[in-house]
């Protein structure tokens, strides 16, 4: 880990594009695992399918780390990384 | 099907549990990817994370094979099972479906040459199909647990 990665403590769970997962099942997870409203993971969802990627979260790394883990696990393609200041 | 597939599954994350999961295969890099663009940090998640993301998949898989295995056959016959679950039921069908289907997705795209020997082009159009079909059925049941997606 670099120093740089140790003093920032913002960081960001970004979802990426996934040419097999049923779009349905994209905002049931984002709806489910962060509690958002169907419109919102829907948004989310299309903006990766748009762009190839989006930030679903942002905050400390170990929490952050725990939703990549959630996200690997159902299935999901996510990385986290350090949030644009 | 159903039940063969995700026991193969099964035996997957057992091997990650293991430590004996194979990583260069692609499927493993599509149920496990990097957490990380950098390979170092990646790793390192991968040490901490890939057992207790295993244990919760095996959770699931074993839930849909299990409720698989026990369906009684029903009055129309052949493979027509009927199967009730209940919301948390329904979660972890939901994720072994995908799983399925990530599974068979990798494994129809890799290059012949990676596959065994014995695997046909007749086996690899049915394992097509049967994406397609474990699609619908989780589509279903996605219907079921959300309600119809708007837009």
């Amino acid at each position: 880990m670099s120093d740089d990665a140790q003093r920032s403590d913002t960081w960001s769970t970004v979802l990426w594009d996934d040419e097999v997962t049923l779009q349905p099942y994209v905002v049931h997870v984002l709806m489910h695992r962060f509690g958002l409203a169907r419109e919102r993971a829907l948004e989310l969802m299309e903006l990766a399918q748009r762009e190839g990627r989006a930030v679903v979260a942002h905050g400390s790394r170990e929490e952050q780390e725990m939703h990549v883990a959630g996200l690997h696990g159902d299935g999901l393609l996510a990385t986290l990384e350090r949030a644009a200041s | 099907m159903l039940a063969t597939l995700g026991r193969q599954v099964l035996g997957l994350h057992r091997a990650v549990i293991d430590r004996t999961a194979v990583e260069s295969d692609p499927v493993m890099a599509r149920l496990y990817p990097d957490a990380y663009e950098d390979a170092a940090d990646a790793a390192e998640f991968r040490r901490f994370a890939s057992g207790d993301i295993a244990y919760a998949r095996m959770q699931s898989m074993t839930r849909m094979v299990v409720d698989l295995e026990s369906a009684l056959p029903t009055e129309e016959g052949g493979d027509v099972v009927r199967i009730e679950v209940d919301a948390e039921g329904a979660d972890a069908w939901l994720r072994a479906l995908g799983e399925v289907r990530l599974v068979l997705h990798v494994r129809t795209g890799q290059d012949r040459a990676e596959l065994p020997d014995d695997v046909t082009d007749d086996d690899i159009a049915q394992l097509r199909d049967v994406i397609d079909w474990v699609g619908f059925v989780q589509g279903t049941l996605l219907e079921a647990v959300d309600g119809r997606m708007q837009g």
